[in-house]
């Protein structure tokens, strides 16, 4: 059963800030997205800066109001809650962010950021609140007495640690990580990856993994997303991704990421040229088709549908079907 | 295939006095480039990696002050010129393309009136010869359309059209060596792929030694032929890239190739590497890796280590590494 289905969602944002620009031209964030998440999954949602995956994750958390579409969590439509109900949501999606520092309130300690959530929903008594903190401090790897301690006498690696605490204090069932790991220092990305992959694991959660790294994302999660543009352009198994990546894009990305191997120096190409069309305006047919090495007649007219291509794989690609 | 050497950098200190102490930057920090080689600088947030470059073409600000150590360029010693010396140099011989290139551009002036102006600063060439010049190097870092990039202004490019625009403008002079400072940072692989193609070709094209300064051991294994690896201020290792990959010396090194998650070995956990990196300020005269190494002994009490070959061109800055004798001052 899937613990998250989204059918056709669809974000669209006024173009421009200044009041006559209303009602003109739309940014198409996101412009007709499906997938599902089962629980105990971790699904990896990649694509380069403005395609829209951040603004996915805050519509999934209800940070925003999606302009179409449904949100079904635990198949229950989430979509148009509000008051008490979105509430109560909310104890079970959370969300973590990549800037650490800015998510948390500086003039506070760590063991009221931590127990906020738990005093907000009114959990326990103060007594069994601070023992939850402390509990919360220990499974991320925090010491008892950084309770008292200020956001700002933290490390970036150890700030992430108190946000992803935090998320955890209310026994979420799925966290949209939205890229978490992104503005840490290379050895400390590894210590909160293996963090997560831990507490998922431990606590039975599903991840929605939102980053722009294709390795780190493939990692830590079982499936990949690949967005462009607003769309996803193909799912596939993380651990198929390398060999059996179909669609011009995700190849393009692929290649473009350079191998830690300097014996493999040579095989990243440059595929595609140029940079990600505007989304105020995206192109016709698929959206991919003008930076696309295999673009043909029928791309630039027809906008293709997500296909199922092999099991757990789907491409939305004119020309990669069996 | 690398020339002569273009750059010598010898025992670089650079230290910020503040007022809770001496932040220690640049820590003895020695090393060559070829003209047409590319050396890679790698290390985390805080190693000192960026200081090290703004010393070498003697930008850093107060409290910030190069201690000692020389840095010779065409038989010159940069640090021994006066300031106005040193603005001769800078742009011509030796320069620096920045990780922010929204920051580095002026946001009032044309991209054309940057890179004529550059241009006309340092050559004696009429304002029509830097104009054409600019319109030559706009096509050469792989930029469509020069005649109408040259009147549009920084905030109507892209990031990655900034970023070559930055390029043109290290470029324009020909210089020997190009200092890039996490140049494709802030872009997306696929801009990023056609940077660094971009890069490989001008330093062909022009004769360019390369500092390459980057976080990512992927960009380095695929650009440097040289790579030195910082940490706490110091180079704690240094040699050909594939030593450094197949064959890495010292325990951080090791640790750090083990700690990045790559494309198509999932099935790896990965071992990241325990505590944070240290403060730069009131550096202690030890391994500065020490609270951090697996690996660590009762020699690492003692007196930091130097940099010694365990192999040839292959030095490592670690008690416990295999090897000989020390590495003389100025032979990395």
């Amino acid at each position: 059963m899937s613990l998250l289905k989204v059918t056709d969602l669809v974000k669209h944002y006024p173009a421009g800030a200044g009041f006559f620009a209303r009602g003109k031209e739309k940014v198409r964030a996101v412009d007709g997205v499906s997938f599902s998440l089962a629980a105990g999954e971790t699904l990896g949602l990649v694509g380069e800066s403005g395609c829209g995956k951040s603004t996915l994750g805050r519509l999934i958390v209800r940070l925003e109001e999606p302009t179409a579409g449904r949100i079904f969590f635990n198949n229950l439509d989430i979509t148009a809650l509000s008051g008490k109900k979105l509430r109560e949501l909310r104890q079970k999606i959370q969300i973590i962010f990549q800037d650490s520092y800015s998510s948390l309130n500086p003039r506070r300690t760590v063991g009221s950021i931590i127990g906020e959530p738990l005093a907000n929903f009114r959990i326990g008594t103060r007594k069994e609140q601070r023992r939850r903190v402390q509990e919360l401090l220990e499974i991320v790897g925090l010491k008892p007495e950084h309770v008292s301690r200020y956001p700002h006498e933290f490390s970036g690696g150890q700030r992430q640690r108190i946000n992803i605490a935090r998320a955890l204090a209310l026994h979420p069932q799925l966290i949209v990580c939205d890229e978490p790991v992104s503005s840490l220092d290379v050895s400390i990305q590894a210590q909160i990856l293996n963090l997560l992959r831990n507490l998922k694991t431990q606590f039975g959660l599903s991840y929605l993994f939102i980053s722009h790294d294709l390795a780190a994302v493939s990692y830590i999660s079982e499936r990949v997303a690949v967005m462009y543009l607003g769309k996803i352009v193909e799912v596939i198994r993380s651990q198929d991704l390398v060999q059996k990546a179909r669609h011009p894009y995700t190849r393009a990305l692929l290649a473009a990421v350079p191998v830690a191997d300097p014996r493999r120096r040579g095989e990243r190409k440059v595929i595609v040229k140029g940079e990600p069309p505007d989304p105020l305006n995206p192109p016709a047919g698929c959206r991919f088709h003008p930076r696309c090495p295999a673009a043909a007649e029928k791309c630039r007219t027809e906008e293709p549908p997500l296909e199922t291509v092999a099991d757990g794989h789907v491409v939305a690609c004119h020309y990669v079907k069996i | 295939m690398p020339g002569d050497i273009v750059l010598r950098v010898n025992d670089l200190y650079t230290h910020f006095v503040t007022p809770h102490g001496v932040v220690k930057a640049v820590n003895g920090v020695s090393f060559a480039v070829r003209a047409r080689q590319v050396l890679g600088v790698v290390g985390e947030s805080g190693c000192g990696k960026s200081v090290m470059a703004l010393s070498l073409l003697g930008m850093v600000e107060p409290p910030g002050k190069i201690v000692s150590g020389e840095v010779w360029l065409n038989g010159v010693n940069l640090l021994a010129l006066s300031k106005e010396q040193l603005r001769q140099v800078r742009g011509k011989e030796i320069a620096l393309v920045f990780q922010d290139p929204m920051t580095s551009l002026n946001p009032v002036l044309t991209i054309g009136t940057q890179i004529t102006e550059t241009i006309l600063a340092h050559r004696a060439v009429s304002k029509a010869k830097a104009r054409q010049r600019a319109l030559e190097l706009l096509a050469k870092v792989g930029l469509p359309h020069p005649e109408k990039l040259f009147h549009r202004y920084p905030f109507q490019l892209s990031g990655g059209q900034r970023q070559r625009v930055m390029m043109a403008i290290g470029l324009s002079l020909n210089p020997k060596v190009l200092i890039a400072d996490e140049p494709t940072t802030a872009l997306d692989v696929t801009v990023q792929a056609q940077i660094l193609e971009e890069l490989t070709r001008l330093k062909s094209a022009f004769n360019t030694g390369i500092i390459l300064i980057t976080h990512d051991l992927g960009i380095v294994a695929e650009m440097a032929d040289d790579v030195a690896v910082m940490y706490a201020g110091s180079i704690v290792e240094y040699g050909p890239v594939l030593d450094i990959f197949e064959n890495p010396g010292h325990p951080y090194t090791v640790a750090l190739l083990h700690s990045i998650p790559r494309l198509g070995k999932d099935g790896k956990v990965l071992e990241p590497i325990r505590g944070q990196p240290p403060s730069l300020l009131d550096l202690p005269d030890r391994c500065a890796f020490r609270p951090r190494c697996p690996q660590a002994g009762r020699k690492c009490t003692g007196r930091k280590p130097f940099l010694k070959a365990v192999a040839p061109g292959h030095y490592v800055a670690c008690h416990y590494a295999a090897g000989g004798r020390p590495a003389e001052v100025g032979l990395v």
